[in-house]
């Protein structure tokens, strides 16, 4: 079955996809999704797996027990690393040993959060940590954490990485076995933190020292107790994996998701009833804008809910963005930024369906996406309106019959660039403009979904089939 | 399906597991034990009492109907006390409560020829409780009697059965009264005092309670859930615990009642109280709670002859307002029927404005005085000088099975004027709603999904009005999204160019964000208005109460337009960072005089819903001790004028003005700021305190004399939380308290003093008053008597009466006064005449022989301007 499905990932047009007809394509389709991330996986080659099941002593196995019998405890049994962490606040010891250096890879396990004698749990007890990554687990927040190391005069004994900077990662269940993975790429300085689903990390780090002084001193993986509690608590971890990932096994992976970016007028656009083939195969991915805290002064707070892994950005065949605003703040992070940038490169299509979030008020301009727009973005307050609803009207003449036409009122006043393509104009006013990039293309959307359209007597383009199709065509043509 | 030999070998192995015990099934009486319980079975109902659940009810049949109604919930509930013995700068939380069904007792089954008694037993750190069930052959009633030994203090002990009945929930009617009442929660339910019963019927089958009020028992309770719940609840509650000192003693005794007509539980409520009179005042209605000066009062008595035979009997009828202003009604002869009840209506023509009393008594034919009631309204056009303030929103209120209780239980209580919270679609463009039902946009504070409809809401406006209450529809000001998007040009941005998002959040996939909105040029400041105006037509809102201002370069929030130190506030500094319209024109730069622009829009919009609707109210939530005069002095102005303004910044009396004095002195504040504007604050949302406590009643005590009115929950009337009878007090005696012609007195020790026993811990100098008319003078002092402690939200013992007050008062007139009254709220709202007289110094002294918790001195003469 893995072979089969690593044949089919490498190679879909063998599989017969494009020549199928559609529900045997969607059969098919199906099928490679379920399979696809173990053809992935089957390339990931293990370099280390902890061996747990008590047959020989820790020491034996490799593990240097840094603790006192007064604090952090440490025993494996039937597969399971019982760890009893004790009261010794940044003093209550690690087990480590030495693994190999990997560049890119993941390291795997599961683990359990106050498994037995819950009741003294009080805060961090548990840390996992490999290379200069560290993570730790919050029993009193409930969550896992990661940190990264401070200067040397904020170490804790034993302990050269320190829980400075730490970051929630995701909430746990205490009692509860989940799977955690930590995925990492020392030289793009990635990581990415996974816990149960293994679809889109809880959270990214970029920019990350990922294996620091030990690139060159050799690979650490250390478990160990923080040491506060109320008094001796047992956590477990089991099936603990160290897996190295070849690039080659990526590269040849089919790009088949839509990355679904829900900026702020993403309820008036809705475009999550389109791409019906790929929401079926479960490759299409959403990304949701919020607006976090109270605004007091006029400066919007956004984030987005989670981001996508560099793997998905990879397998992208469409990245939408809904009027999503790249500003204030990071929505999207400049590596991230770049991480799409690539996908365009390689062939993905980019779409950006305007708003009153985006492009000149998304901060486009200034991000790392602007040389590729086929506009030119400059000003905040592009935004314009025609006196009356004006009909959209593509390469072909107008979209829709008179009184179905797809209307704009609100719309983003720009100068389009040299080599771009107009596919779409209202009153002769650009609305829709494209051009190529590297293997893939960018193409921008004018209207914005704004003004009372209706109250004309004529239909809101966003709300109109005709321009939804259209849209969708767009999107996927030519995958 | 089991055969009949299968069926009698079941019968022989149940026969084997328990221990059955006839006791004289002849007569009607037959006990079962069983290893899970008791089953006793009379002629009225068979009673089935679980282990696993205390021994108490699992189910109760109707013997008449053969029903049997599944017990939900039936034994004690011991409410442990919330308020913490010191002051600790945090509120109170929820009371620790201790259910009988979950305690484990001891029990013993005893019997006799007629009758079982089960006893129970069982004990934890608050109490000791011995209870008794008595089951009695040929009877309906089971006879509960408890004692309770106290160890921790409590709030109350109560005894509750809930029964699940899809009949009885659905069409049940509660006696006396035959009433249907449907709530969500206890204490939303129906409290009377015993001496009485509430008995559920639909009459056929029915189950309620009686209580004598020989015993420790104040009230009985009954309600039925929510309807999707198909639960009836009936309670009975002790008098307020939280003063007893512990240890101490509580009796309970209730008859709880199964299988009988309704007229046989009124016969049985007769016979079991043989002193209740023989005609009395069961009901007594005023139809509007606050009554426009040209409308005619009208109200309706209930009397009811407990006798079997017909009663001729006379009703007076008599209208006290202002101090003692009384004028009779004519005096009407009727006969009531024997064991009925008659109807009276009353009618009058309102004179004056104010509060008012309405006394009615009943004389039998010799002219003996057979029962007397008391109810309370107030006559005002202009709605907000006497009526306070409570929240409804769409989150809960929403059903109209809710509005009729609802409606009810904020006129018990004297709650004149309800709010109804983030109920539009949007808050700016859209007050007029398209569809029959919508969804309301919620996001400001806290956002979440519900769905109201135009029915609903009319509903709850017209109810309210049936019953003279006033109902405002709140406005944030702010805009939703979809709104913004659809009004591009009427709403603010960011820097960036972007709709300014004020904050927002999703809720089952769909975004709801608070959007800011531009209304800052006349022409859309006028279309807003005429949007309420619209709104009005729609709904019949009696006014707004805006949590915005209309001042252009300013906080969304009025609550942080202004803090103590305007450099530290974070609120100012963020208000240095101006917002843009659409074309990128910053409001810096539009708004040179923010306090003139806001003061003519607000002007504008007033005018503009005044203009359709004169009697519409403007409220406004507005931090007027903030220096928001000094900073706004043309909007504050424009905004405060005849308005209501929540003082939203003054309510945390468990922190921020932790005592007595510290409260009473920023209310007092705010109220010399804004009375000149003929302005009526209120305070609140008001929380922390324990209901009924002695902090909770000061509170409403200051808050009243300070001339504020309450923006809170209260409790049902008769119910632990006994707000009802501060705002019944306030509904009485509202000029005293609200009349904005009483200038408070700034400097009062160089008017007025207070000497005797124990005014040193008489609150008065906030609240020093005088009122000058056309001939005509009056000073208005009001005495607060204080507990040991200063500071609010702590456990307070009642403090002691303060005997031999003397009020010494400058009268800076050249006559004498000409009378003198002490106004005091319990046992109900009254004036007591106080003897005074001139010293030589020309300072008259006033004695006030007793104060017991508020007491109001109107040193009245002539000598006005």
């Amino acid at each position: 079955m893995v072979t089969l499905a690593t044949d089919v990932c490498s190679n879909p047009a063998a599989a017969g996809l494009s020549t199928q007809s559609r529900p045997y394509s969607i059969l098919r389709l199906m099928a490679i999704v379920l399979v696809a991330p173990l053809a992935l996986r089957a390339a990931d080659e293990t370099v280390f797996t902890a061996d747990f099941s008590g047959t020989k002593p820790l020491e034996q196995d490799g593990w240097e027990q840094v603790t006192t019998p007064a604090q952090s405890h440490y025993e494996a049994r039937e597969g399971v690393l019982r760890v009893t962490c004790r009261q010794n606040p940044h003093h209550d010891g690690f087990i480590r040993r030495r693994i190999p250096i990997v560049k890119r890879g993941s390291l795997e396990f599961d683990a359990n959060i106050a498994m037995e004698q819950a009741g003294n749990k009080l805060g961090v007890a548990l840390t996992v940590s490999i290379y200069n990554i560290g993570t730790w687990f919050h029993d009193y927040c409930k969550d896992w954490r990661r940190y990264f190391p401070g200067g040397p005069n904020q170490r804790l004994p034993g302990f050269s990485t320190e829980p400075v900077g730490h970051q929630r990662l995701t909430p746990v269940k205490l009692g509860e076995w989940s799977h955690y993975r930590i995925l990492f790429d020392h030289d793009a300085g990635t990581v990415e933190y996974y816990c149960n689903d293994m679809r889109d990390p809880v959270h990214i780090d970029y920019d990350v020292p990922i294996l620091g002084r030990e690139e060159y001193e050799g690979g650490t993986l250390r478990i160990g107790s923080m040491g506060l509690t109320k008094g001796p608590v047992v956590y477990g971890i089991r099936n603990v994996v160290l897996k190295q990932t070849t690039p080659d096994s990526e590269s040849n992976s089919p790009r088949e998701t839509v990355l679904l970016f829900h900026g702020m007028s993403s309820d008036q656009y809705n475009l999550g009833g389109l791409f019906t083939e790929t929401v079926a195969a479960g490759k299409t991915r959403v990304y949701t804008v919020r607006t976090h805290g109270a605004a007091i002064a006029p400066r919007n707070q956004l984030k987005v809910d989670r981001l996508p892994s560099a793997a998905t950005v990879a397998k992208a065949s469409a990245i939408v963005l809904v009027d999503m605003p790249l500003s204030p703040g990071e929505c999207l992070p400049p590596p991230l930024l770049r991480q799409l940038i690539d996908a365009v490169h390689n062939g993905a299509r980019l779409v950006i369906v305007g708003g009153m979030f985006s492009l000149g008020k998304g901060g486009h301009s200034e991000s790392a996406l602007n040389p590729l727009l086929p506009i030119e973005v400059d000003s905040p307050w592009g935004v314009t309106r025609f006196p009356e609803p004006r009909p959209l009207c593509s390469e072909a003449g107008p979209l829709g019959v008179a009184l179905e036409a797809p209307h704009v009122l609100w719309y983003h006043s720009v100068n389009v660039k040299e080599g771009a393509t107009v596919g779409m104009t209202a009153d002769g006013k650009p609305m829709f403009v494209s051009w190529p990039i590297g293997e893939g293309s960018v193409s921008v959307s004018l209207p914005c979904p704004a003004g009372n359209v209706w109250s004309k007597g004529t239909p809101a383009f966003w709300r109109t089939t005709t321009w939804r199709q259209w849209l969708e065509s767009k999107i996927l043509e030519g995958r | 399906m089991p055969t009949r030999t299968g069926y009698r070998q079941f019968r022989g192995t149940l026969a084997a597991i328990l221990s059955c015990w006839g006791l004289h099934a002849a007569v009607g009486l037959r006990v079962e034990k069983s290893q899970t319980g008791v089953t006793i079975e009379t002629t009225y109902y068979v009673a089935v009492l679980a282990k696993e659940k205390g021994m108490t009810f699992q189910s109760l049949t109707d013997r008449r109907t053969r029903r049997t109604m599944r017990v939900q919930y039936s034994g004690l509930t011991v409410a442990e006390e919330r308020e913490r013995p010191t002051w600790t700068n945090a509120a109170f939380g929820q009371p620790k409560r201790h259910l009988e069904a979950r305690a484990t007792p001891d029990f013993e089954l005893t019997g006799g020829p007629n009758t079982a008694t089960l006893v129970s037993t069982w004990s934890n750190a608050a109490v000791d409780v011995r209870k008794a069930l008595t089951f009695t052959a040929g009877s309906a009633v089971i006879d509960m009697t408890c004692t309770v030994k106290v160890k921790r203090a409590l709030e109350d002990l109560s005894y509750t059965l809930d029964v699940n009945d899809t009949v009885l929930s659905r069409v049940g009617r509660f006696y006396p009264g035959a009433e249907r009442y449907t709530a969500r929660m206890p204490v939303e339910a129906v409290y009377a005092r015993a001496p009485t019963y509430s008995y559920c019927t639909d009459g056929k089958a029915g189950v309620g309670l009686l209580a004598s009020g020989r015993d420790d028992i104040e009230t009985v309770a009954h309600m039925t859930y929510t309807p999707s719940l198909r639960r009836t609840h009936l309670a009975a509650y002790t008098r307020p615990l939280r003063w007893d000192t512990t240890p101490h003693e509580v009796k309970l005794n209730v008859g709880i009642i199964v299988g009988l007509p309704a007229d046989d539980v009124a016969a049985l409520h007769r016979a079991r109280n043989p002193a209740l009179p023989a005609v009395q005042v069961t009901k007594f209605n005023v139809t509007h709670l606050i009554q426009r000066t040209d409308e005619e009062g009208q109200a309706t008595v209930e009397l009811t002859n407990h006798t079997p035979a017909a009663q001729p009997v006379t009703l007076g009828a008599r209208i006290t307002g202002g101090i003692t202003a009384t004028r009779g009604l004519k005096t009407r002869a009727y006969q009531i029927p024997a064991n009925s009840s008659l109807q009276v209506p009353l009618t009058w023509p309102n004179e004056q404005e104010y509060g008012f009393e309405l006394l009615v008594d009943v004389h039998s034919a010799d002219g003996t005085l057979l029962d007397s009631a008391r109810e309370y309204f107030a006559v005002a056009d202009h709605f907000v000088k006497v009526a306070q303030t409570t929240v409804w929103n769409a989150g809960w209120m929403r059903y109209d099975w809710l509005t009729p209780a609802m409606v009810r239980k904020a006129k018990e209580s004297y709650v004149g004027i309800i709010e109804y919270y983030c109920w539009a679609p949007d808050q700016v463009f859209d007050l007029t709603p398209d569809t029959e039902t919508w969804e309301p946009h919620t996001e400001s504070q806290g956002a979440y999904r519900t769905e109201l409809s135009r029915t609903f809401l009319r509903g709850v406006v017209d109810s309210a009005h049936a019953n003279g209450m006033r109902v405002l529809a709140m406005d944030t000001g702010f805009a939703s999204l979809p709104g913004a998007l659809d009004h591009p040009k009427r709403v603010k941005y960011t820097r960036d160019g972007q709709i300014y998002l004020y904050n927002g959040n999703i809720h089952n996939g769909k975004r709801f964000n608070a959007v800011g909105a531009y209304v800052h040029e006349p022409e859309l400041t006028k279309a807003w208005a005429e949007e309420m105006c619209a709104s009005v037509d729609m709904f019949g809102w009696d006014g707004v109460r805006f949590d915005w201002n209309f001042i252009p370069v300013a906080p969304q929030d009025p609550l942080h337009m202004a803090g103590k130190d305007k450099e530290e506030n974070i609120y100012a500094r963020a208000n240095r960072q101006a917002w843009y319209t659409w074309d990128g024109r910053s409001a810096h730069d539009l708004f040179p005089n923010p306090d003139q622009t806001g003061a003519e829009l607000c002007r504008i919009y007033r005018q503009t819903v005044a203009e359709k609707y004169p009697d519409f109210i403007y409220n406004v939530n507005y931090s007027v001790n903030h220096g928001l005069f000094d900073k706004y002095p043309e909007y504050s102005a424009v905004n405060t004028k005849d308005s209501g303004i929540l003082m939203e910044s003054l309510l945390n009396t468990y922190s921020t003005y932790p005592t007595w004095q510290a409260w009473a002195k920023v209310l007092t504040d705010a109220l010399s700021v804004i009375r000149p504007q003929g302005a009526q604050p209120f305070v609140g949302w008001m929380r922390g305190y324990a209901p009924g406590g002695i902090a909770h009643r000061n509170m409403q005590y200051i808050m009243m004399a300070s001339g504020f009115r309450w923006y809170g929950s209260y409790g049902a009337r008769h119910s632990l939380d006994d707000t009802y009878k501060r705002f019944r007090h306030a509904t009485r005696f509202a000029e005293f308290f609200y009349d904005p012609d009483f200038n408070r007195i700034k400097a009062p020790e160089t008017r007025v003093e207070v000497t005797g026993g124990g005014s040193d811990r008489v609150l008065w100098r906030p609240f020093v008053f005088e009122r000058t008319r056309t001939k005509h003078r009056e000073l208005l002092v009001h005495l607060l008597n204080l507990p040991q402690d200063d500071h609010i939200i702590m456990h307070h013992d009642t403090p002691a009466a303060k005997q031999d007050l003397v009020v010494t008062a400058k009268w800076e007139s050249t006559s004498l006064p000409t009378s003198c009254w002490l106004l005091t709220p319990d046992p109900h709202p009254q004036a007591t005449r106080l003897t005074w007289a001139r010293k030589p110094d020309g300072t008259v002294a006033i004695r006030i022989p007793e104060l017991v918790s508020l007491g109001s001195v109107v040193l009245v003469g002539e000598g006005g301007q």
